[in-house]
């Protein structure tokens, strides 16, 4: 949360089953159930309106978005007793892009057992164990990528946008998150990087603590504060 | 030439492998012939030339060919125009000597070369495939009234097989080049003599079968104006090697009016591949020992009994054990079945063993023809099957492909299907064949992952789901007139495909429509040394495609056949 991200939470839950073409017994089932996430993009509170030169951030500057993308992996489920689930029984990197409305909701696939939950985490971007170049080889993950040299694996994030400049011209931004370089010398000549800065980080949201009975379906509304990537913990000036 | 000593319906099992070679045979005096042979098919603008010359006399005889063929892109019934491109070339070459008297010595080599294979319905084309099978034999026959035959055989191939995306529009995203080299030698042993009344059947072979491959992607990103490429190269195969050595027998006699068949087979089996490649999950093994062995019993026995006049029952039963082949234990991430994903081998898998029951009726009448009729069940247990596994363990690396699939090993599944055929007599001038077969085919406990709006979501079981990749019902009629002492003949073919609505729900196989298509052919021989042949396929232009037809991989795009085709062959022999 020290990143300049802020997330919140709210909690619905349903009751409901899933269906099921039984025709023999099965073996005796844990106690479980299912859990929704779905993310929203704000700015000032309010929904996310793209292509609009309507926001103005901390350091003054008028902008707008044209696109929001980034990958959140690792979702941990942190349980009372002291145990945990992390999602990854079917994926445990998910893609989420504000213009693919189907990203924007995670059917977590796991079945997390019955009990209470303290809270839940997530890894904003990829862990440096599983961000590899070229695990995705299709659209629209591969848009992604980020170059080996740089130190491979996927971008974290991209929000890209334009601003207008003290001159008065609207200019475009690339707002771009992924693993980072450290360089000899001056400069940024890529012959010079000596080492990489892994900038992925975990988010533990807040208030998320929560209890879940056996077969019910929980959904989690997540939120993502745009601005607050321009001014937490630093005020961003997109002139300088 | 054919390496067919125990042969079990539905799928391949060892000693059936096929090597095709040209074989050269003695003339008993000395002469030359020759073929020329060019043909042209509209549509997709085919090519087919070849040339032969074979001669030789009763002890040194020899017979070499050579030729191209090329087609293009073709228009489907419905008008719709798939990008195509086939061009191979070829020659082979083969010489006999009769060493003495029915003691045959053979040497044959074949080189088959294609370039610039387009697949519509790949995401990636056949850049170069170069083939080369070369082989030796040794038969002598008659040699005495108990052994009467032996046969020592080896062969070697090779194939150099390059794939790429270069061509496709996804190439502007990430181009990929996968490179393959095989080998395959073996060779076998067979001898027959005579027992009493019993004919015995033996020997042993072997095959060895190596393969290295490697997958190139590179991948060009701009970033702040500066253009970067990341370049990765994975092994598709890793020096794998798969060796089978085997020894059979079988055993023909006759009790009665009874005839009597039983053969016995045993496979010692083994793969090693030289991976690096390592993928343990969650305390799953899915890629990890390497090794495996096998030692495999197959057997078979069966009875055919004359039952009145020209009317003979024949029943046979079982057991087909066929080892993994080396694709199935160590491919990594390519799409090489009939559906959207990338495979991934299964060093640990266990052989296919298939019990099998056969029953046919045949039926011969001089004047009316041959009818064959004969059905079969089998339980295969260990059938090997794909099996989706999730994102979260492996991604696709082939553009387009929707998921990872990893061949494993199903408990049970059961077979069953039948076949009917018709042939007229031969000395009739008018004459008629038909066909008819299906197979069905069940899994009795197959997972179906659930997909809600993009994903999956959760499992359940399908029980007795169809098996996936089983063609339909379907037949074939097909009549023909000899007018002018065989030298015109016309023929008219129909083709009935049933719709296949015999799907996997676990697989989410999708139905097939069914279809009919109709050709028509006339050949001509003016003389001895020309003849002229040219009809008409999918004479109606039909739209259709076939049940194991892929979909265009990246798309829900099923791959039609050509639409109407005429062709003309002209050939003449000397």
């Amino acid at each position: 949360m020290n990143r300049g991200l802020a997330f919140f939470i709210v909690i619905f839950m349903f009751a409901g089953g899933v269906s099921c073409n039984k025709k023999k017994e099965d073996p005796p089932r844990i106690p479980a159930g299912n859990v929704i996430f779905a993310f929203h993009h704000l700015v000032d509170g309010e929904p996310l309106h793209k292509n609009e030169l309507i926001y103005t951030n901390a350091a003054a500057n008028d902008y707008l978005i044209t696109e929001v993308k980034y990958f959140i992996s690792d979702i941990t489920f942190y349980k009372s007793d002291g145990s945990r689930k992390v999602v990854q029984d079917w994926k445990d990197i998910f893609y989420i892009d504000d213009d693919i409305p189907e990203t924007k909701t995670i059917r977590v696939f796991d079945q997390i057992p019955a009990g209470e939950y303290d809270s839940i985490s997530f890894v904003f971007g990829i862990s440096e164990e599983k961000n590899q170049s070229f695990i995705y080889v299709n659209p629209p993950e591969v848009f992604m990528a980020w170059p080996t040299v740089l130190g491979g694996g996927y971008h974290y994030m991209m929000i890209n946008g334009k601003w207008k400049d003290s001159t008065g011209l609207t200019m475009p931004f690339d707002f771009h998150m992924g693993i980072g370089q450290l360089y000899k010398g001056e400069g940024y000549n890529t012959d010079s990087i000596y080492a990489f800065v892994q900038n992925w980080f975990i988010v533990n949201l807040p208030g998320s603590g929560f209890s879940l009975k056996d077969q019910d379906t929980l959904s989690f509304q997540i939120a993502m504060n745009i601005e607050s990537w321009f001014e937490t913990p630093y005020i961003y000036d997109h002139n300088y | 030439m054919t390496l067919v000593i125990f042969f079990v319906r539905n799928r391949t099992y060892p000693g059936s492998e096929r090597v095709e070679s040209p074989q050269p045979e003695p003339y008993l005096q000395p002469a030359i012939h020759g073929k020329i042979l060019y043909g042209f098919e509209s549509n997709w603008n085919g090519q087919r030339e070849h040339l032969e010359l074979a001669g030789g006399n009763r002890n040194f005889y020899f017979r070499a060919s050579g030729g191209f063929k090329g087609y293009g892109s073709y228009t489907a019934g419905n008008k719709e125009l798939f990008n195509t491109s086939f061009r191979k070339s070829y020659v082979t070459a083969a010489t006999g000597f009769q060493i003495k008297e029915k003691h045959r010595f053979t040497l044959s080599y074949a080189y088959n070369q294609g370039n610039d294979v387009q697949f519509p319905a790949l995401p990636m084309d056949e850049q170069l495939d170069k083939t080369q099978v070369a082989s030796v034999n040794y038969e002598v026959s008659g040699l005495g009234k108990i052994w009467n035959s032996l046969q020592v055989m080896g062969y070697f191939s090779s194939v150099h097989h390059a794939m790429d995306n270069y061509n496709r529009p996804v190439a502007s995203i990430m181009q990929a080049i996968t490179i393959v080299d095989a080998w395959d030698a073996g060779g076998k042993v067979v001898g027959s003599y005579l027992a009493g009344d019993c004919k015995i059947l033996t020997g042993l072979d072997f095959e060895h079968i190596y393969k290295d491959g490697q997958k190139k992607m590179t991948m060009k990103m701009i970033m702040s104006g500066d253009t970067f490429t990341s370049v990765k190269y994975t092994n598709v195969f890793n020096q794998t090697e798969l060796n089978n050595a085997g020894i059979f027998g079988e055993l023909q006699s006759r009790f009665g009016n009874v005839d009597f068949t039983a053969a016995l087979r045993l496979d010692y089996n083994q793969a090693n591949s030289a991976d690096t490649f390592y993928l343990v999950k969650d305390d799953v093994a899915y890629f990890d020992k390497l090794n495996s062995d096998f030692l495999n019993l197959s057997f078979s026995a069966g009875v055919k009994k004359r039952l009145v006049s020209e009317f003979y029952l024949t029943a046979a039963l079982g057991l087909g054990t066929r080892s993994p082949s080396i694709l199935e234990r160590f491919i990594k991430l390519l799409p090489v079945q009939f559906d959207s994903y990338d495979y991934l081998g299964n060093p640990q898998l266990k052989p296919e063993q298939n019990y099998q029951v056969d029953l046919s009726l045949d039926y011969y009448l001089p004047n009316v023809g041959s009818f064959t009729v004969n059905g079969f069940f089998s339980l295969v247990h260990n059938y090997i099957l794909g099996k989706i596994i999730p994102p979260s363990v492996l991604k696709p690396s082939t553009q387009g492909v929707i998921g990872v699939k990893q061949f494993s090993n199903v408990d049970l599944v059961y077979l069953t299907g039948f076949e009917f055929s018709y042939t007229s007599p031969s000395q009739k001038r008018w004459g008629l064949m038909a066909t008819a077969a299906a197979t069905f085919g069940t899994n009795p406990d197959a997972v179906k992952y659930l997909v809600s709006e993009g994903e999956v979501v959760g499992e359940e079981t399908v029980y007795n789901d169809p098996l996936p990749e089983i063609p339909p019902l379907e037949g074939s009629i097909q009549f023909s007139y000899k007018f002018f002492k065989k030298r015109l003949v016309p023929r008219f073919m129909v083709r009935l495909v049933n719709a296949q609505n015999r799907v996997s729900e676990a697989d989410e196989e999708e139905k097939t429509p069914g279809f009919v298509t109709a050709a028509f052919s006339l050949s001509y021989i003016p003389c001895n040394y020309f003849t002229i042949s040219a009809g008409v396929d999918n004479i109606l232009d039909n739209p259709y495609y076939e049940h194991l037809n892929r979909r265009i991989i990246g798309s829900e795009q099923r791959l039609y056949e050509p639409g109407r085709i005429f062709y003309i062959n002209l050939a003449i022999k000397f």
